[in-house]
C-alpha cells in the first residue's frame, strides 16, 4: 500500500513504495490537461509499462454545489443541481424533486410521472451516447467519436420540442413537470427510436465487434463481484460485474413500476462487459420510450406544491445514467434546505478506479477507466 | 410494493436484541428507511454486525451534518444491501454524533472500503477527524486551502 | 484448430467493421453554415424573453425566483419593470412560469450575442420589442436520403 506523508507532500507524488527493494518505479501524473484523463488527475505509479497503483486526484472542477444549495430556495436550486452532469440533467433533477416531494407529501399526477420517465430515458440515451463517443476517441476510433454525437442530435431535438431547451432542461419541478407534450411528438419520437436502434446495430458492426476493440477490452480492467460491492460501485460499473441491481426495478419510482423492461448485466467484469452493458441499456431505453408513449395516461401534468422544505429528513435516490444519484435532505421549515447532501453516481464509482487500473498496461488505461463512465464534474460537484 | 413495513420492523428488533445497551435509538422512519443512532465509540461493532449478520454490504454514502445550534456534527452512513435479495429497497442510516468543538470519529474504512472518499470529503469540508483513515488528505479542495472547513454553518460566502 | 478459427472470425469481424464505415465514405457531411443556413426552432423554445408592458405590475416575483439573480426591477415613471442581464441568464424561464400576470413570454430569438457586456443588459423597452424575423429554414429529420440530417423545411 502507498504510504504518504501529510505535511510536505502537496502533489501526492512522493513516497509511494516500490514493489521490491532495489526496484524502481516511475510516478506519472496523467494530469487534467491530458487528453486521456478528463478533467481530473490520475497519479499513476508505473513499473515499466504496468500500472502498480493509480490514485485519482479529483477536485479540479469543484464548485461547492452543496453550499450553494443551502443558500437558495428549492426552485432556484434546480439549474444548479442539474449542472454537475448536464448531459444527464433530468435524472439529477429527479432525485432533487423526489426528495422535496417526500418531505412535502406531494404526489405528482400520473401523466406527470410518465413524462418524467420519458425525459429520464431520453437523458439516459444521451448520456450513454456521449460516453460512447468519448470512448471511441480515447481508443483512436474517430468515427466512433462523430457518429454517437450526431445521433445524439435526434434526442436533443426531441427534448427541445418537449422542454424548450436543448440540454439544460430544468423540466422537473416539485409537483410534476413544467410542460405537456407538443403536437406530433409521439409519432416523431417513435420514428426516431426505430431509426436509432438501426444505428445501434451499425455501432456494433463498426466498433463493438471490431477485433481492434475486443482485443483491447476483453479481460482488461477487471472488477470482481466482491470488490464491486464492497467499494460501493453503482450503475453500469456494478451491472458489468454481474450484479443485478437497478433502482428502477428495486425501488420503483415515478412510473417505472408499471413499465416492462429488463435489467441488463454481464458476468465478466472487464471493460468489454461494462461497455456492452451501456449498449444494452441504450436499446432498452429506446424501447422504453416507445412503451411510455403508448401507455401515457391523460390528465394534468403538474400539481401545486409550495416552495417550502418542511421539517424532517428524506433520503431519495434515482437511477441516473452513471449510477445511483441520491439526496439526503434535511429541512427546517423555511424555503431553503438546512442540509442537502448530494451523492452522484460518478462519485460513488471513484473508488473503483484504482481497483480497475491495477495491473493494467499504461496504454490500456483509457480503455479501462473510461468504461466505468466516471464523469469528473459529477463527482466533484 | 407493499405499504407495510414488516421487514423493517424485524431488522430493528434484531438490532435492538443484539445491542440492547449500545443503540441509542432505532426507528423505522417510513417504508424502506431505517434510522439507527449509536454513540461514536460503539459504531465499529454495530457496523460489523450490520455487514456480516444482516448483509448490509453496499455503502451508499456518508453525509455529515452541522447542527451548530446543538453543538454537534452528525455523521450518517447510508447502507444498502446487495446480498439480501428481498431487501433491495431498504436503506439504513447509521448515525453518530460528535461534539462540535472536538470532532473525532472512528473511520469505518476497514468495514466498508467504499466509504474512504466520503470520509475524506467530510474531513476537509467539516473538519471532522476520522481516526484510522488511510489517506487523510484533501480530496476536492485545493492542496493549499488555508481557510476554515467550508461547509460549516458559520462560513459565509458572498453569493446570493 | 481453435486459434485458426479465432483468427478467421476476427478477420470477418474486421471486414464487417470496415465495410460498415466504407458505406458512408462518399456521403456529404451535414453541417449547417450558420448564419447563412439557420436551424428552425419551434415556438416554445426558451430564447430571450418578451415583456408585455401593459400587463406587468412590477411585483418582482421574477426577480425573486431567478436562479442567477439576473433581473433588476427598475422604475419608469410611476411603474416598475424588470431589466434583464443576459450575461448570467441560463434561460430556464422560471420567471416566465411564475409571473402572475403572464407578462413574460418565451421567444425563439437565441442569437443575442454582443461585443460588450453593457449591451447584454436589456432594458424593459428593449425586452418589449417583438423578436426579429429570421429566415430559419432547416429542420432535423430522419427521413433524409441517408438517414438523419438537416433538411430544408417544407414550404421553403
Amino acid at each position: 500500500m502507498a504510504t504518504t506523508e501529510k505535511s510536505a507532500d502537496t502533489t501526492g507524488m512522493q513516497a509511494m513504495s516500490p514493489t521490491e527493494p532495489g526496484a524502481q518505479t516511475m510516478t506519472l501524473s496523467v494530469g487534467p490537461q491530458h487528453s486521456g484523463s478528463g478533467h481530473m488527475r490520475l497519479i499513476v505509479e508505473l513499473d515499466g509499462d504496468i500500472i502498480i497503483s493509480a490514485m485519482p486526484d479529483p477536485g479540479y472542477v469543484h464548485r461547492g454545489i452543496e453550499k450553494i444549495i443551502e443558500l437558495r430556495n428549492i426552485i432556484r436550486s434546480i439549474p444548479v443541481i442539474e449542472r454537475p452532469s448536464i448531459i444527464d440533467a433530468s435524472n439529477l433533477n429527479h432525485a432533487w424533486v423526489k426528495a422535496i416531494e417526500e418531505l412535502q407529501g406531494v404526489e405528482p399526477p400520473s401523466r406527470g410521472q410518465y413524462l418524467r420517465c420519458l425525459i429520464n430515458e431520453m437523458n439516459r440515451i444521451m448520456s450513454h451516447l456521449y460516453w460512447l463517443s468519448i470512448y471511441g476517441v480515447f481508443l483512436g476510433h474517430t468515427t466512433m467519436f462523430m457518429w454517437p454525437l450526431g445521433d445524439r442530435e435526434l434526442f436533443i431535438d426531441l427534448a427541445e420540442s418537449l422542454t424548450g431547451a436543448r440540454i439544460t432542461y430544468s423540466y422537473l419541478v416539485p409537483g410534476g413537470v413544467r410542460r405537456d407534450l407538443p403536437k406530433g411528438f409521439a409519432e416523431e419520437t417513435i420514428k426516431r427510436t426505430k431509426y436509432f436502434e438501426k444505428r445501434l446495430d451499425e455501432y456494433e458492426n463498426i466498433f463493438f465487434k471490431n477485433p481492434l476493440f475486443t482485443s483491447r477490452a476483453k479481460g482488461i480492467g477487471v472488477l470482481t463481484r466482491e470488490r464491486a460491492v464492497a467499494l460501493g460501485s453503482t450503475g453500469p460499473t456494478l451491472r458489468g460485474s454481474g450484479i443485478d441491481r437497478d433502482l428502477r426495478k428495486d425501488e420503483p419510482y415515478a412510473a417505472y413500476g408499471e413499465l416492462d423492461f429488463k435489467v441488463h448485466t454481464r458476468p465478466d467484469g472487464d471493460s468489454y462487459s461494462r461497455a456492452m452493458v451501456h449498449m444494452d441499456e441504450m436499446r432498452e431505453s429506446s424501447q422504453l420510450i416507445r412503451q411510455i408513449l403508448e401507455k401515457l395516461p391523460s390528465g394534468p401534468v403538474r400539481r401545486k406544491a409550495p416552495i417550502v422544505v418542511p421539517r424532517g429528513e428524506a433520503y431519495a435516490r434515482v437511477e441516473s445514467a452513471r449510477g445511483e444519484c441520491s439526496f439526503y435532505l434535511i429541512g427546517e421549515g423555511g424555503d431553503k434546505p438546512y442540509r442537502a447532501r448530494y451523492i452522484t453516481g460518478s462519485y460513488r464509482n471513484l473508488t473503483a478506479i484504482p481497483e480497475v487500473l491495477k495491473g493494467v498496461r499504461l496504454a490500456d488505461m483509457p480503455t479501462s477507466w473510461w468504461s466505468i463512465d466516471y464523469w469528473p464534474v459529477e463527482a466533484d460537484r | 410494493m407493499s405499504l407495510t413495513h414488516e421487514r423493517e420492523d424485524v431488522l430493528v428488533k434484531t438490532l435492538k436484541e443484539n445491542f440492547p445497551s449500545d443503540i441509542k435509538e432505532a426507528t423505522v422512519v417510513r417504508r424502506s428507511r431505517i434510522n439507527v443512532v449509536v454513540p461514536p465509540e460503539k459504531i465499529t461493532n454495530i457496523a460489523v454486525f450490520l455487514r456480516d449478520k444482516l448483509g448490509y454490504d453496499h455503502p451508499s454514502g456518508v453525509s455529515a451534518v452541522d447542527y451548530n445550534r446543538e453543538s454537534r456534527f452528525e455523521i450518517v452512513y447510508h447502507l444498502a444491501t446487495i446480498k439480501t435479495r428481498d431487501q433491495q429497497d431498504i436503506v439504513i442510516n447509521l448515525k453518530e454524533s460528535v461534539p462540535r468543538n472536538s470532532p473525532r470519529a472512528v473511520s469505518l474504512v476497514n468495514v466498508w472500503p467504499g466509504v474512504e472518499n466520503y470520509e475524506r470529503e467530510s474531513m476537509e469540508m467539516f473538519g471532522i477527524q476520522f481516526d484510522g483513515h488511510p489517506r487523510p488528505e484533501k480530496l476536492f479542495l485545493n492542496d493549499n486551502w488555508e481557510g476554515p472547513p467550508p461547509m460549516r454553518k458559520e462560513v459565509r460566502f458572498p453569493t446570493d | 484448430m481453435a486459434p485458426i478459427v479465432g483468427k478467421f472470425k476476427a478477420a470477418v469481424n474486421g471486414w464487417i467493421a470496415y465495410s460498415a464505415g466504407l458505406r458512408h465514405l462518399f456521403h456529404k457531411p451535414y453541417t449547417l453554415r450558420f448564419p447563412e443556413q439557420r436551424y428552425a426552432v419551434e415556438a416554445g423554445f426558451r430564447g430571450r424573453h418578451l415583456l408585455h408592458l401593459d400587463r406587468c405590475t412590477g411585483c418582482g416575483i421574477c426577480a425573486w425566483i431567478c436562479p442567477e439573480k439576473c433581473i433588476t426591477i427598475v422604475q419608469r415613471g410611476d411603474r416598475w419593470f424588470p431589466q434583464y442581464f443576459y450575461g448570467r441568464c441560463c434561460f430556464c424561464h422560471f420567471c416566465t412560469d411564475y409571473c402572475p400576470e403572464f407578462a413574460l413570454e418565451e421567444t425563439v430569438e437565441y442569437d443575442i450575442a454582443e461585443y460588450t457586456r453593457e449591451l447584454l443588459v436589456w432594458s424593459p423597452e428593449r425586452l418589449a420589442k417583438p423578436p426579429a424575423k429570421k429566415d430559419d429554414k432547416y429542420v432535423f429529420s430522419v427521413d433524409g436520403p441517408r438517414g438523419a440530417s438537416q433538411v430544408p423545411e417544407q414550404g421553403h
